[in-house]
């Protein structure tokens, strides 16, 4: 009886060897899908219009003070303002696929003291109306922020069109915005021989999720 | 009861947190560099005293007459107007039969001003005075003077232009 167990157990151990150590030839199968998941991206560029070449800013003294980087000429200067002057100037601003990924809103517009010029004279910014207007469907050209040129380096001026809602820029799209700057005509002597000079900027903001 | 305060609670919590949150949504910004804008002048120069024909200025008779060149230089990164105006102080231009002032050599009178036209940075202006002395002055006047004085006025000529009744261009307003 005794040897009878010890051969079962034998037995035993030899299949659980085989099992342990053989190789099966089951039919199997797998499969592994994998989802990157990648933020999408928002920048916009711009570009003065009117003819003008490009780069360069908007408003301009002279023709060499408008020049692009290469040296050539802008074709638009101001000249030297006097009181009761206004100048139109557009900026095209691009959303543009080579950057961005998703449709935008023009959320604001605001301006920057230039830091490379030294002999700013901040109060005439009160003077100097600003009125920037873009197309809306159907209506042409309207309104979407307004103010003092003050009120636009004092912080960013919200745009939107008259009725209250958001100004699109979809993506792949370019969106005119025509400046108008003018020079009130009750400014005075104290004025005189003055100078600003200021960065625009354009704000915008995500579409998606963002009513 | 106690759950329905723990729920409570926790919906306040979440509703604090929902208005208290901060978005933090993709934005982009692009700048135009560099906008000048810079004030023009109005601005005059020197005023000189140019020809004469006066005679002896210090012994003037009655029935005499002359006049008087006066040139002012512009100086003014603006084109502007510019107009004078005179004033006479002294005996001579009192009484019955006063010396007469007149000015010459511009557009015409207008709105208070004598214009004597539109000039850029670097131009002249140039006005004349004539006088005369009435022959029929009379003792009254004798070692009498007097002394004329102009003042010279530039405004800009932009956004302040209109066609003044004689058919010349001249300023809106002269301030």
């Amino acid at each position: 009886m005794k040897k009878k167990l010890l051969l079962a157990m034998g037995s035993a151990a030899a299949i659980a060897a085989v099992s342990i150590g053989g190789t099966l030839a089951l039919f199997t199968d797998s499969k592994s899908a994998s989802a990157d998941i990648v933020a999408g991206t928002l920048c916009l560029s711009s570009e003065r219009n009117d003819g003008d070449p490009v780069p360069g800013p908007m408003f301009y003294i002279t023709a060499k003070q408008g020049a692009t980087p290469s040296g050539v000429d802008g074709t638009l200067p101001t000249g030297y303002w006097a009181p009761g002057d206004a100048h139109k100037r557009t900026l095209n601003v691009r959303n543009d696929e080579a950057c961005s990924s998703m449709n935008a809103w023009v959320s604001s517009i605001q301006a920057r003291l230039n830091e490379h010029f030294g002999d700013q004279y901040e109060p005439l910014a009160e003077k100097l109306y600003v009125t920037v207007k873009s197309p809306k469907a159907s209506e042409g050209f309207v309104v979407i922020a307004e103010g003092p040129l003050s009120d636009f380096l004092a912080g960013p001026v919200t745009a939107r069109y008259p009725d209250g809602s958001s100004v699109p820029i979809y993506l792949s799209s370019v969106r005119q915005m025509e400046f108008e700057v003018a020079f009130d005509i009750q400014a005075g002597n104290q004025y005189q021989g003055k100078t600003l000079v200021v960065d625009f900027i354009v704000n915008a903001e995500q579409m998606p999720n963002n009513p | 009861m106690k759950r329905i305060l723990l729920s409570l609670a926790t919906v306040g919590a979440l509703s604090a947190l929902i208005t208290g949150a901060t978005f933090a949504l993709f934005t982009a910004q692009t700048e135009n560099l560099n906008n000048t804008f810079s004030a023009g002048t109005v601005s005059l120069g020197n005023v000189a005293l140019g020809a004469c024909d006066i005679g002896d200025p210090d012994n003037l008779a009655p029935g005499d007459s002359g006049s008087c060149t006066v040139e002012v230089t512009y100086s003014g990164s603006l084109e502007a107007f510019i107009g004078v105006q005179f004033s006479t102080e002294g005996a001579l231009f009192g009484g019955l039969h006063p010396v007469s002032v007149s000015l010459t050599g511009g557009e015409g009178n207008h709105k208070g001003y004598y214009l004597l036209g539109k000039y850029d940075d670097g131009d002249k202006a140039e006005v004349t005075v004539d006088w005369s002395f009435p022959i029929d002055a009379g003792n009254d006047y004798q070692g009498a003077s007097g002394t004329v004085n102009l003042k010279f006025v530039a405004v800009q000529a932009r956004n302040n232009t209109e066609t003044a009744p004689g058919g010349f261009e001249a300023p809106i307003s002269w301030n």
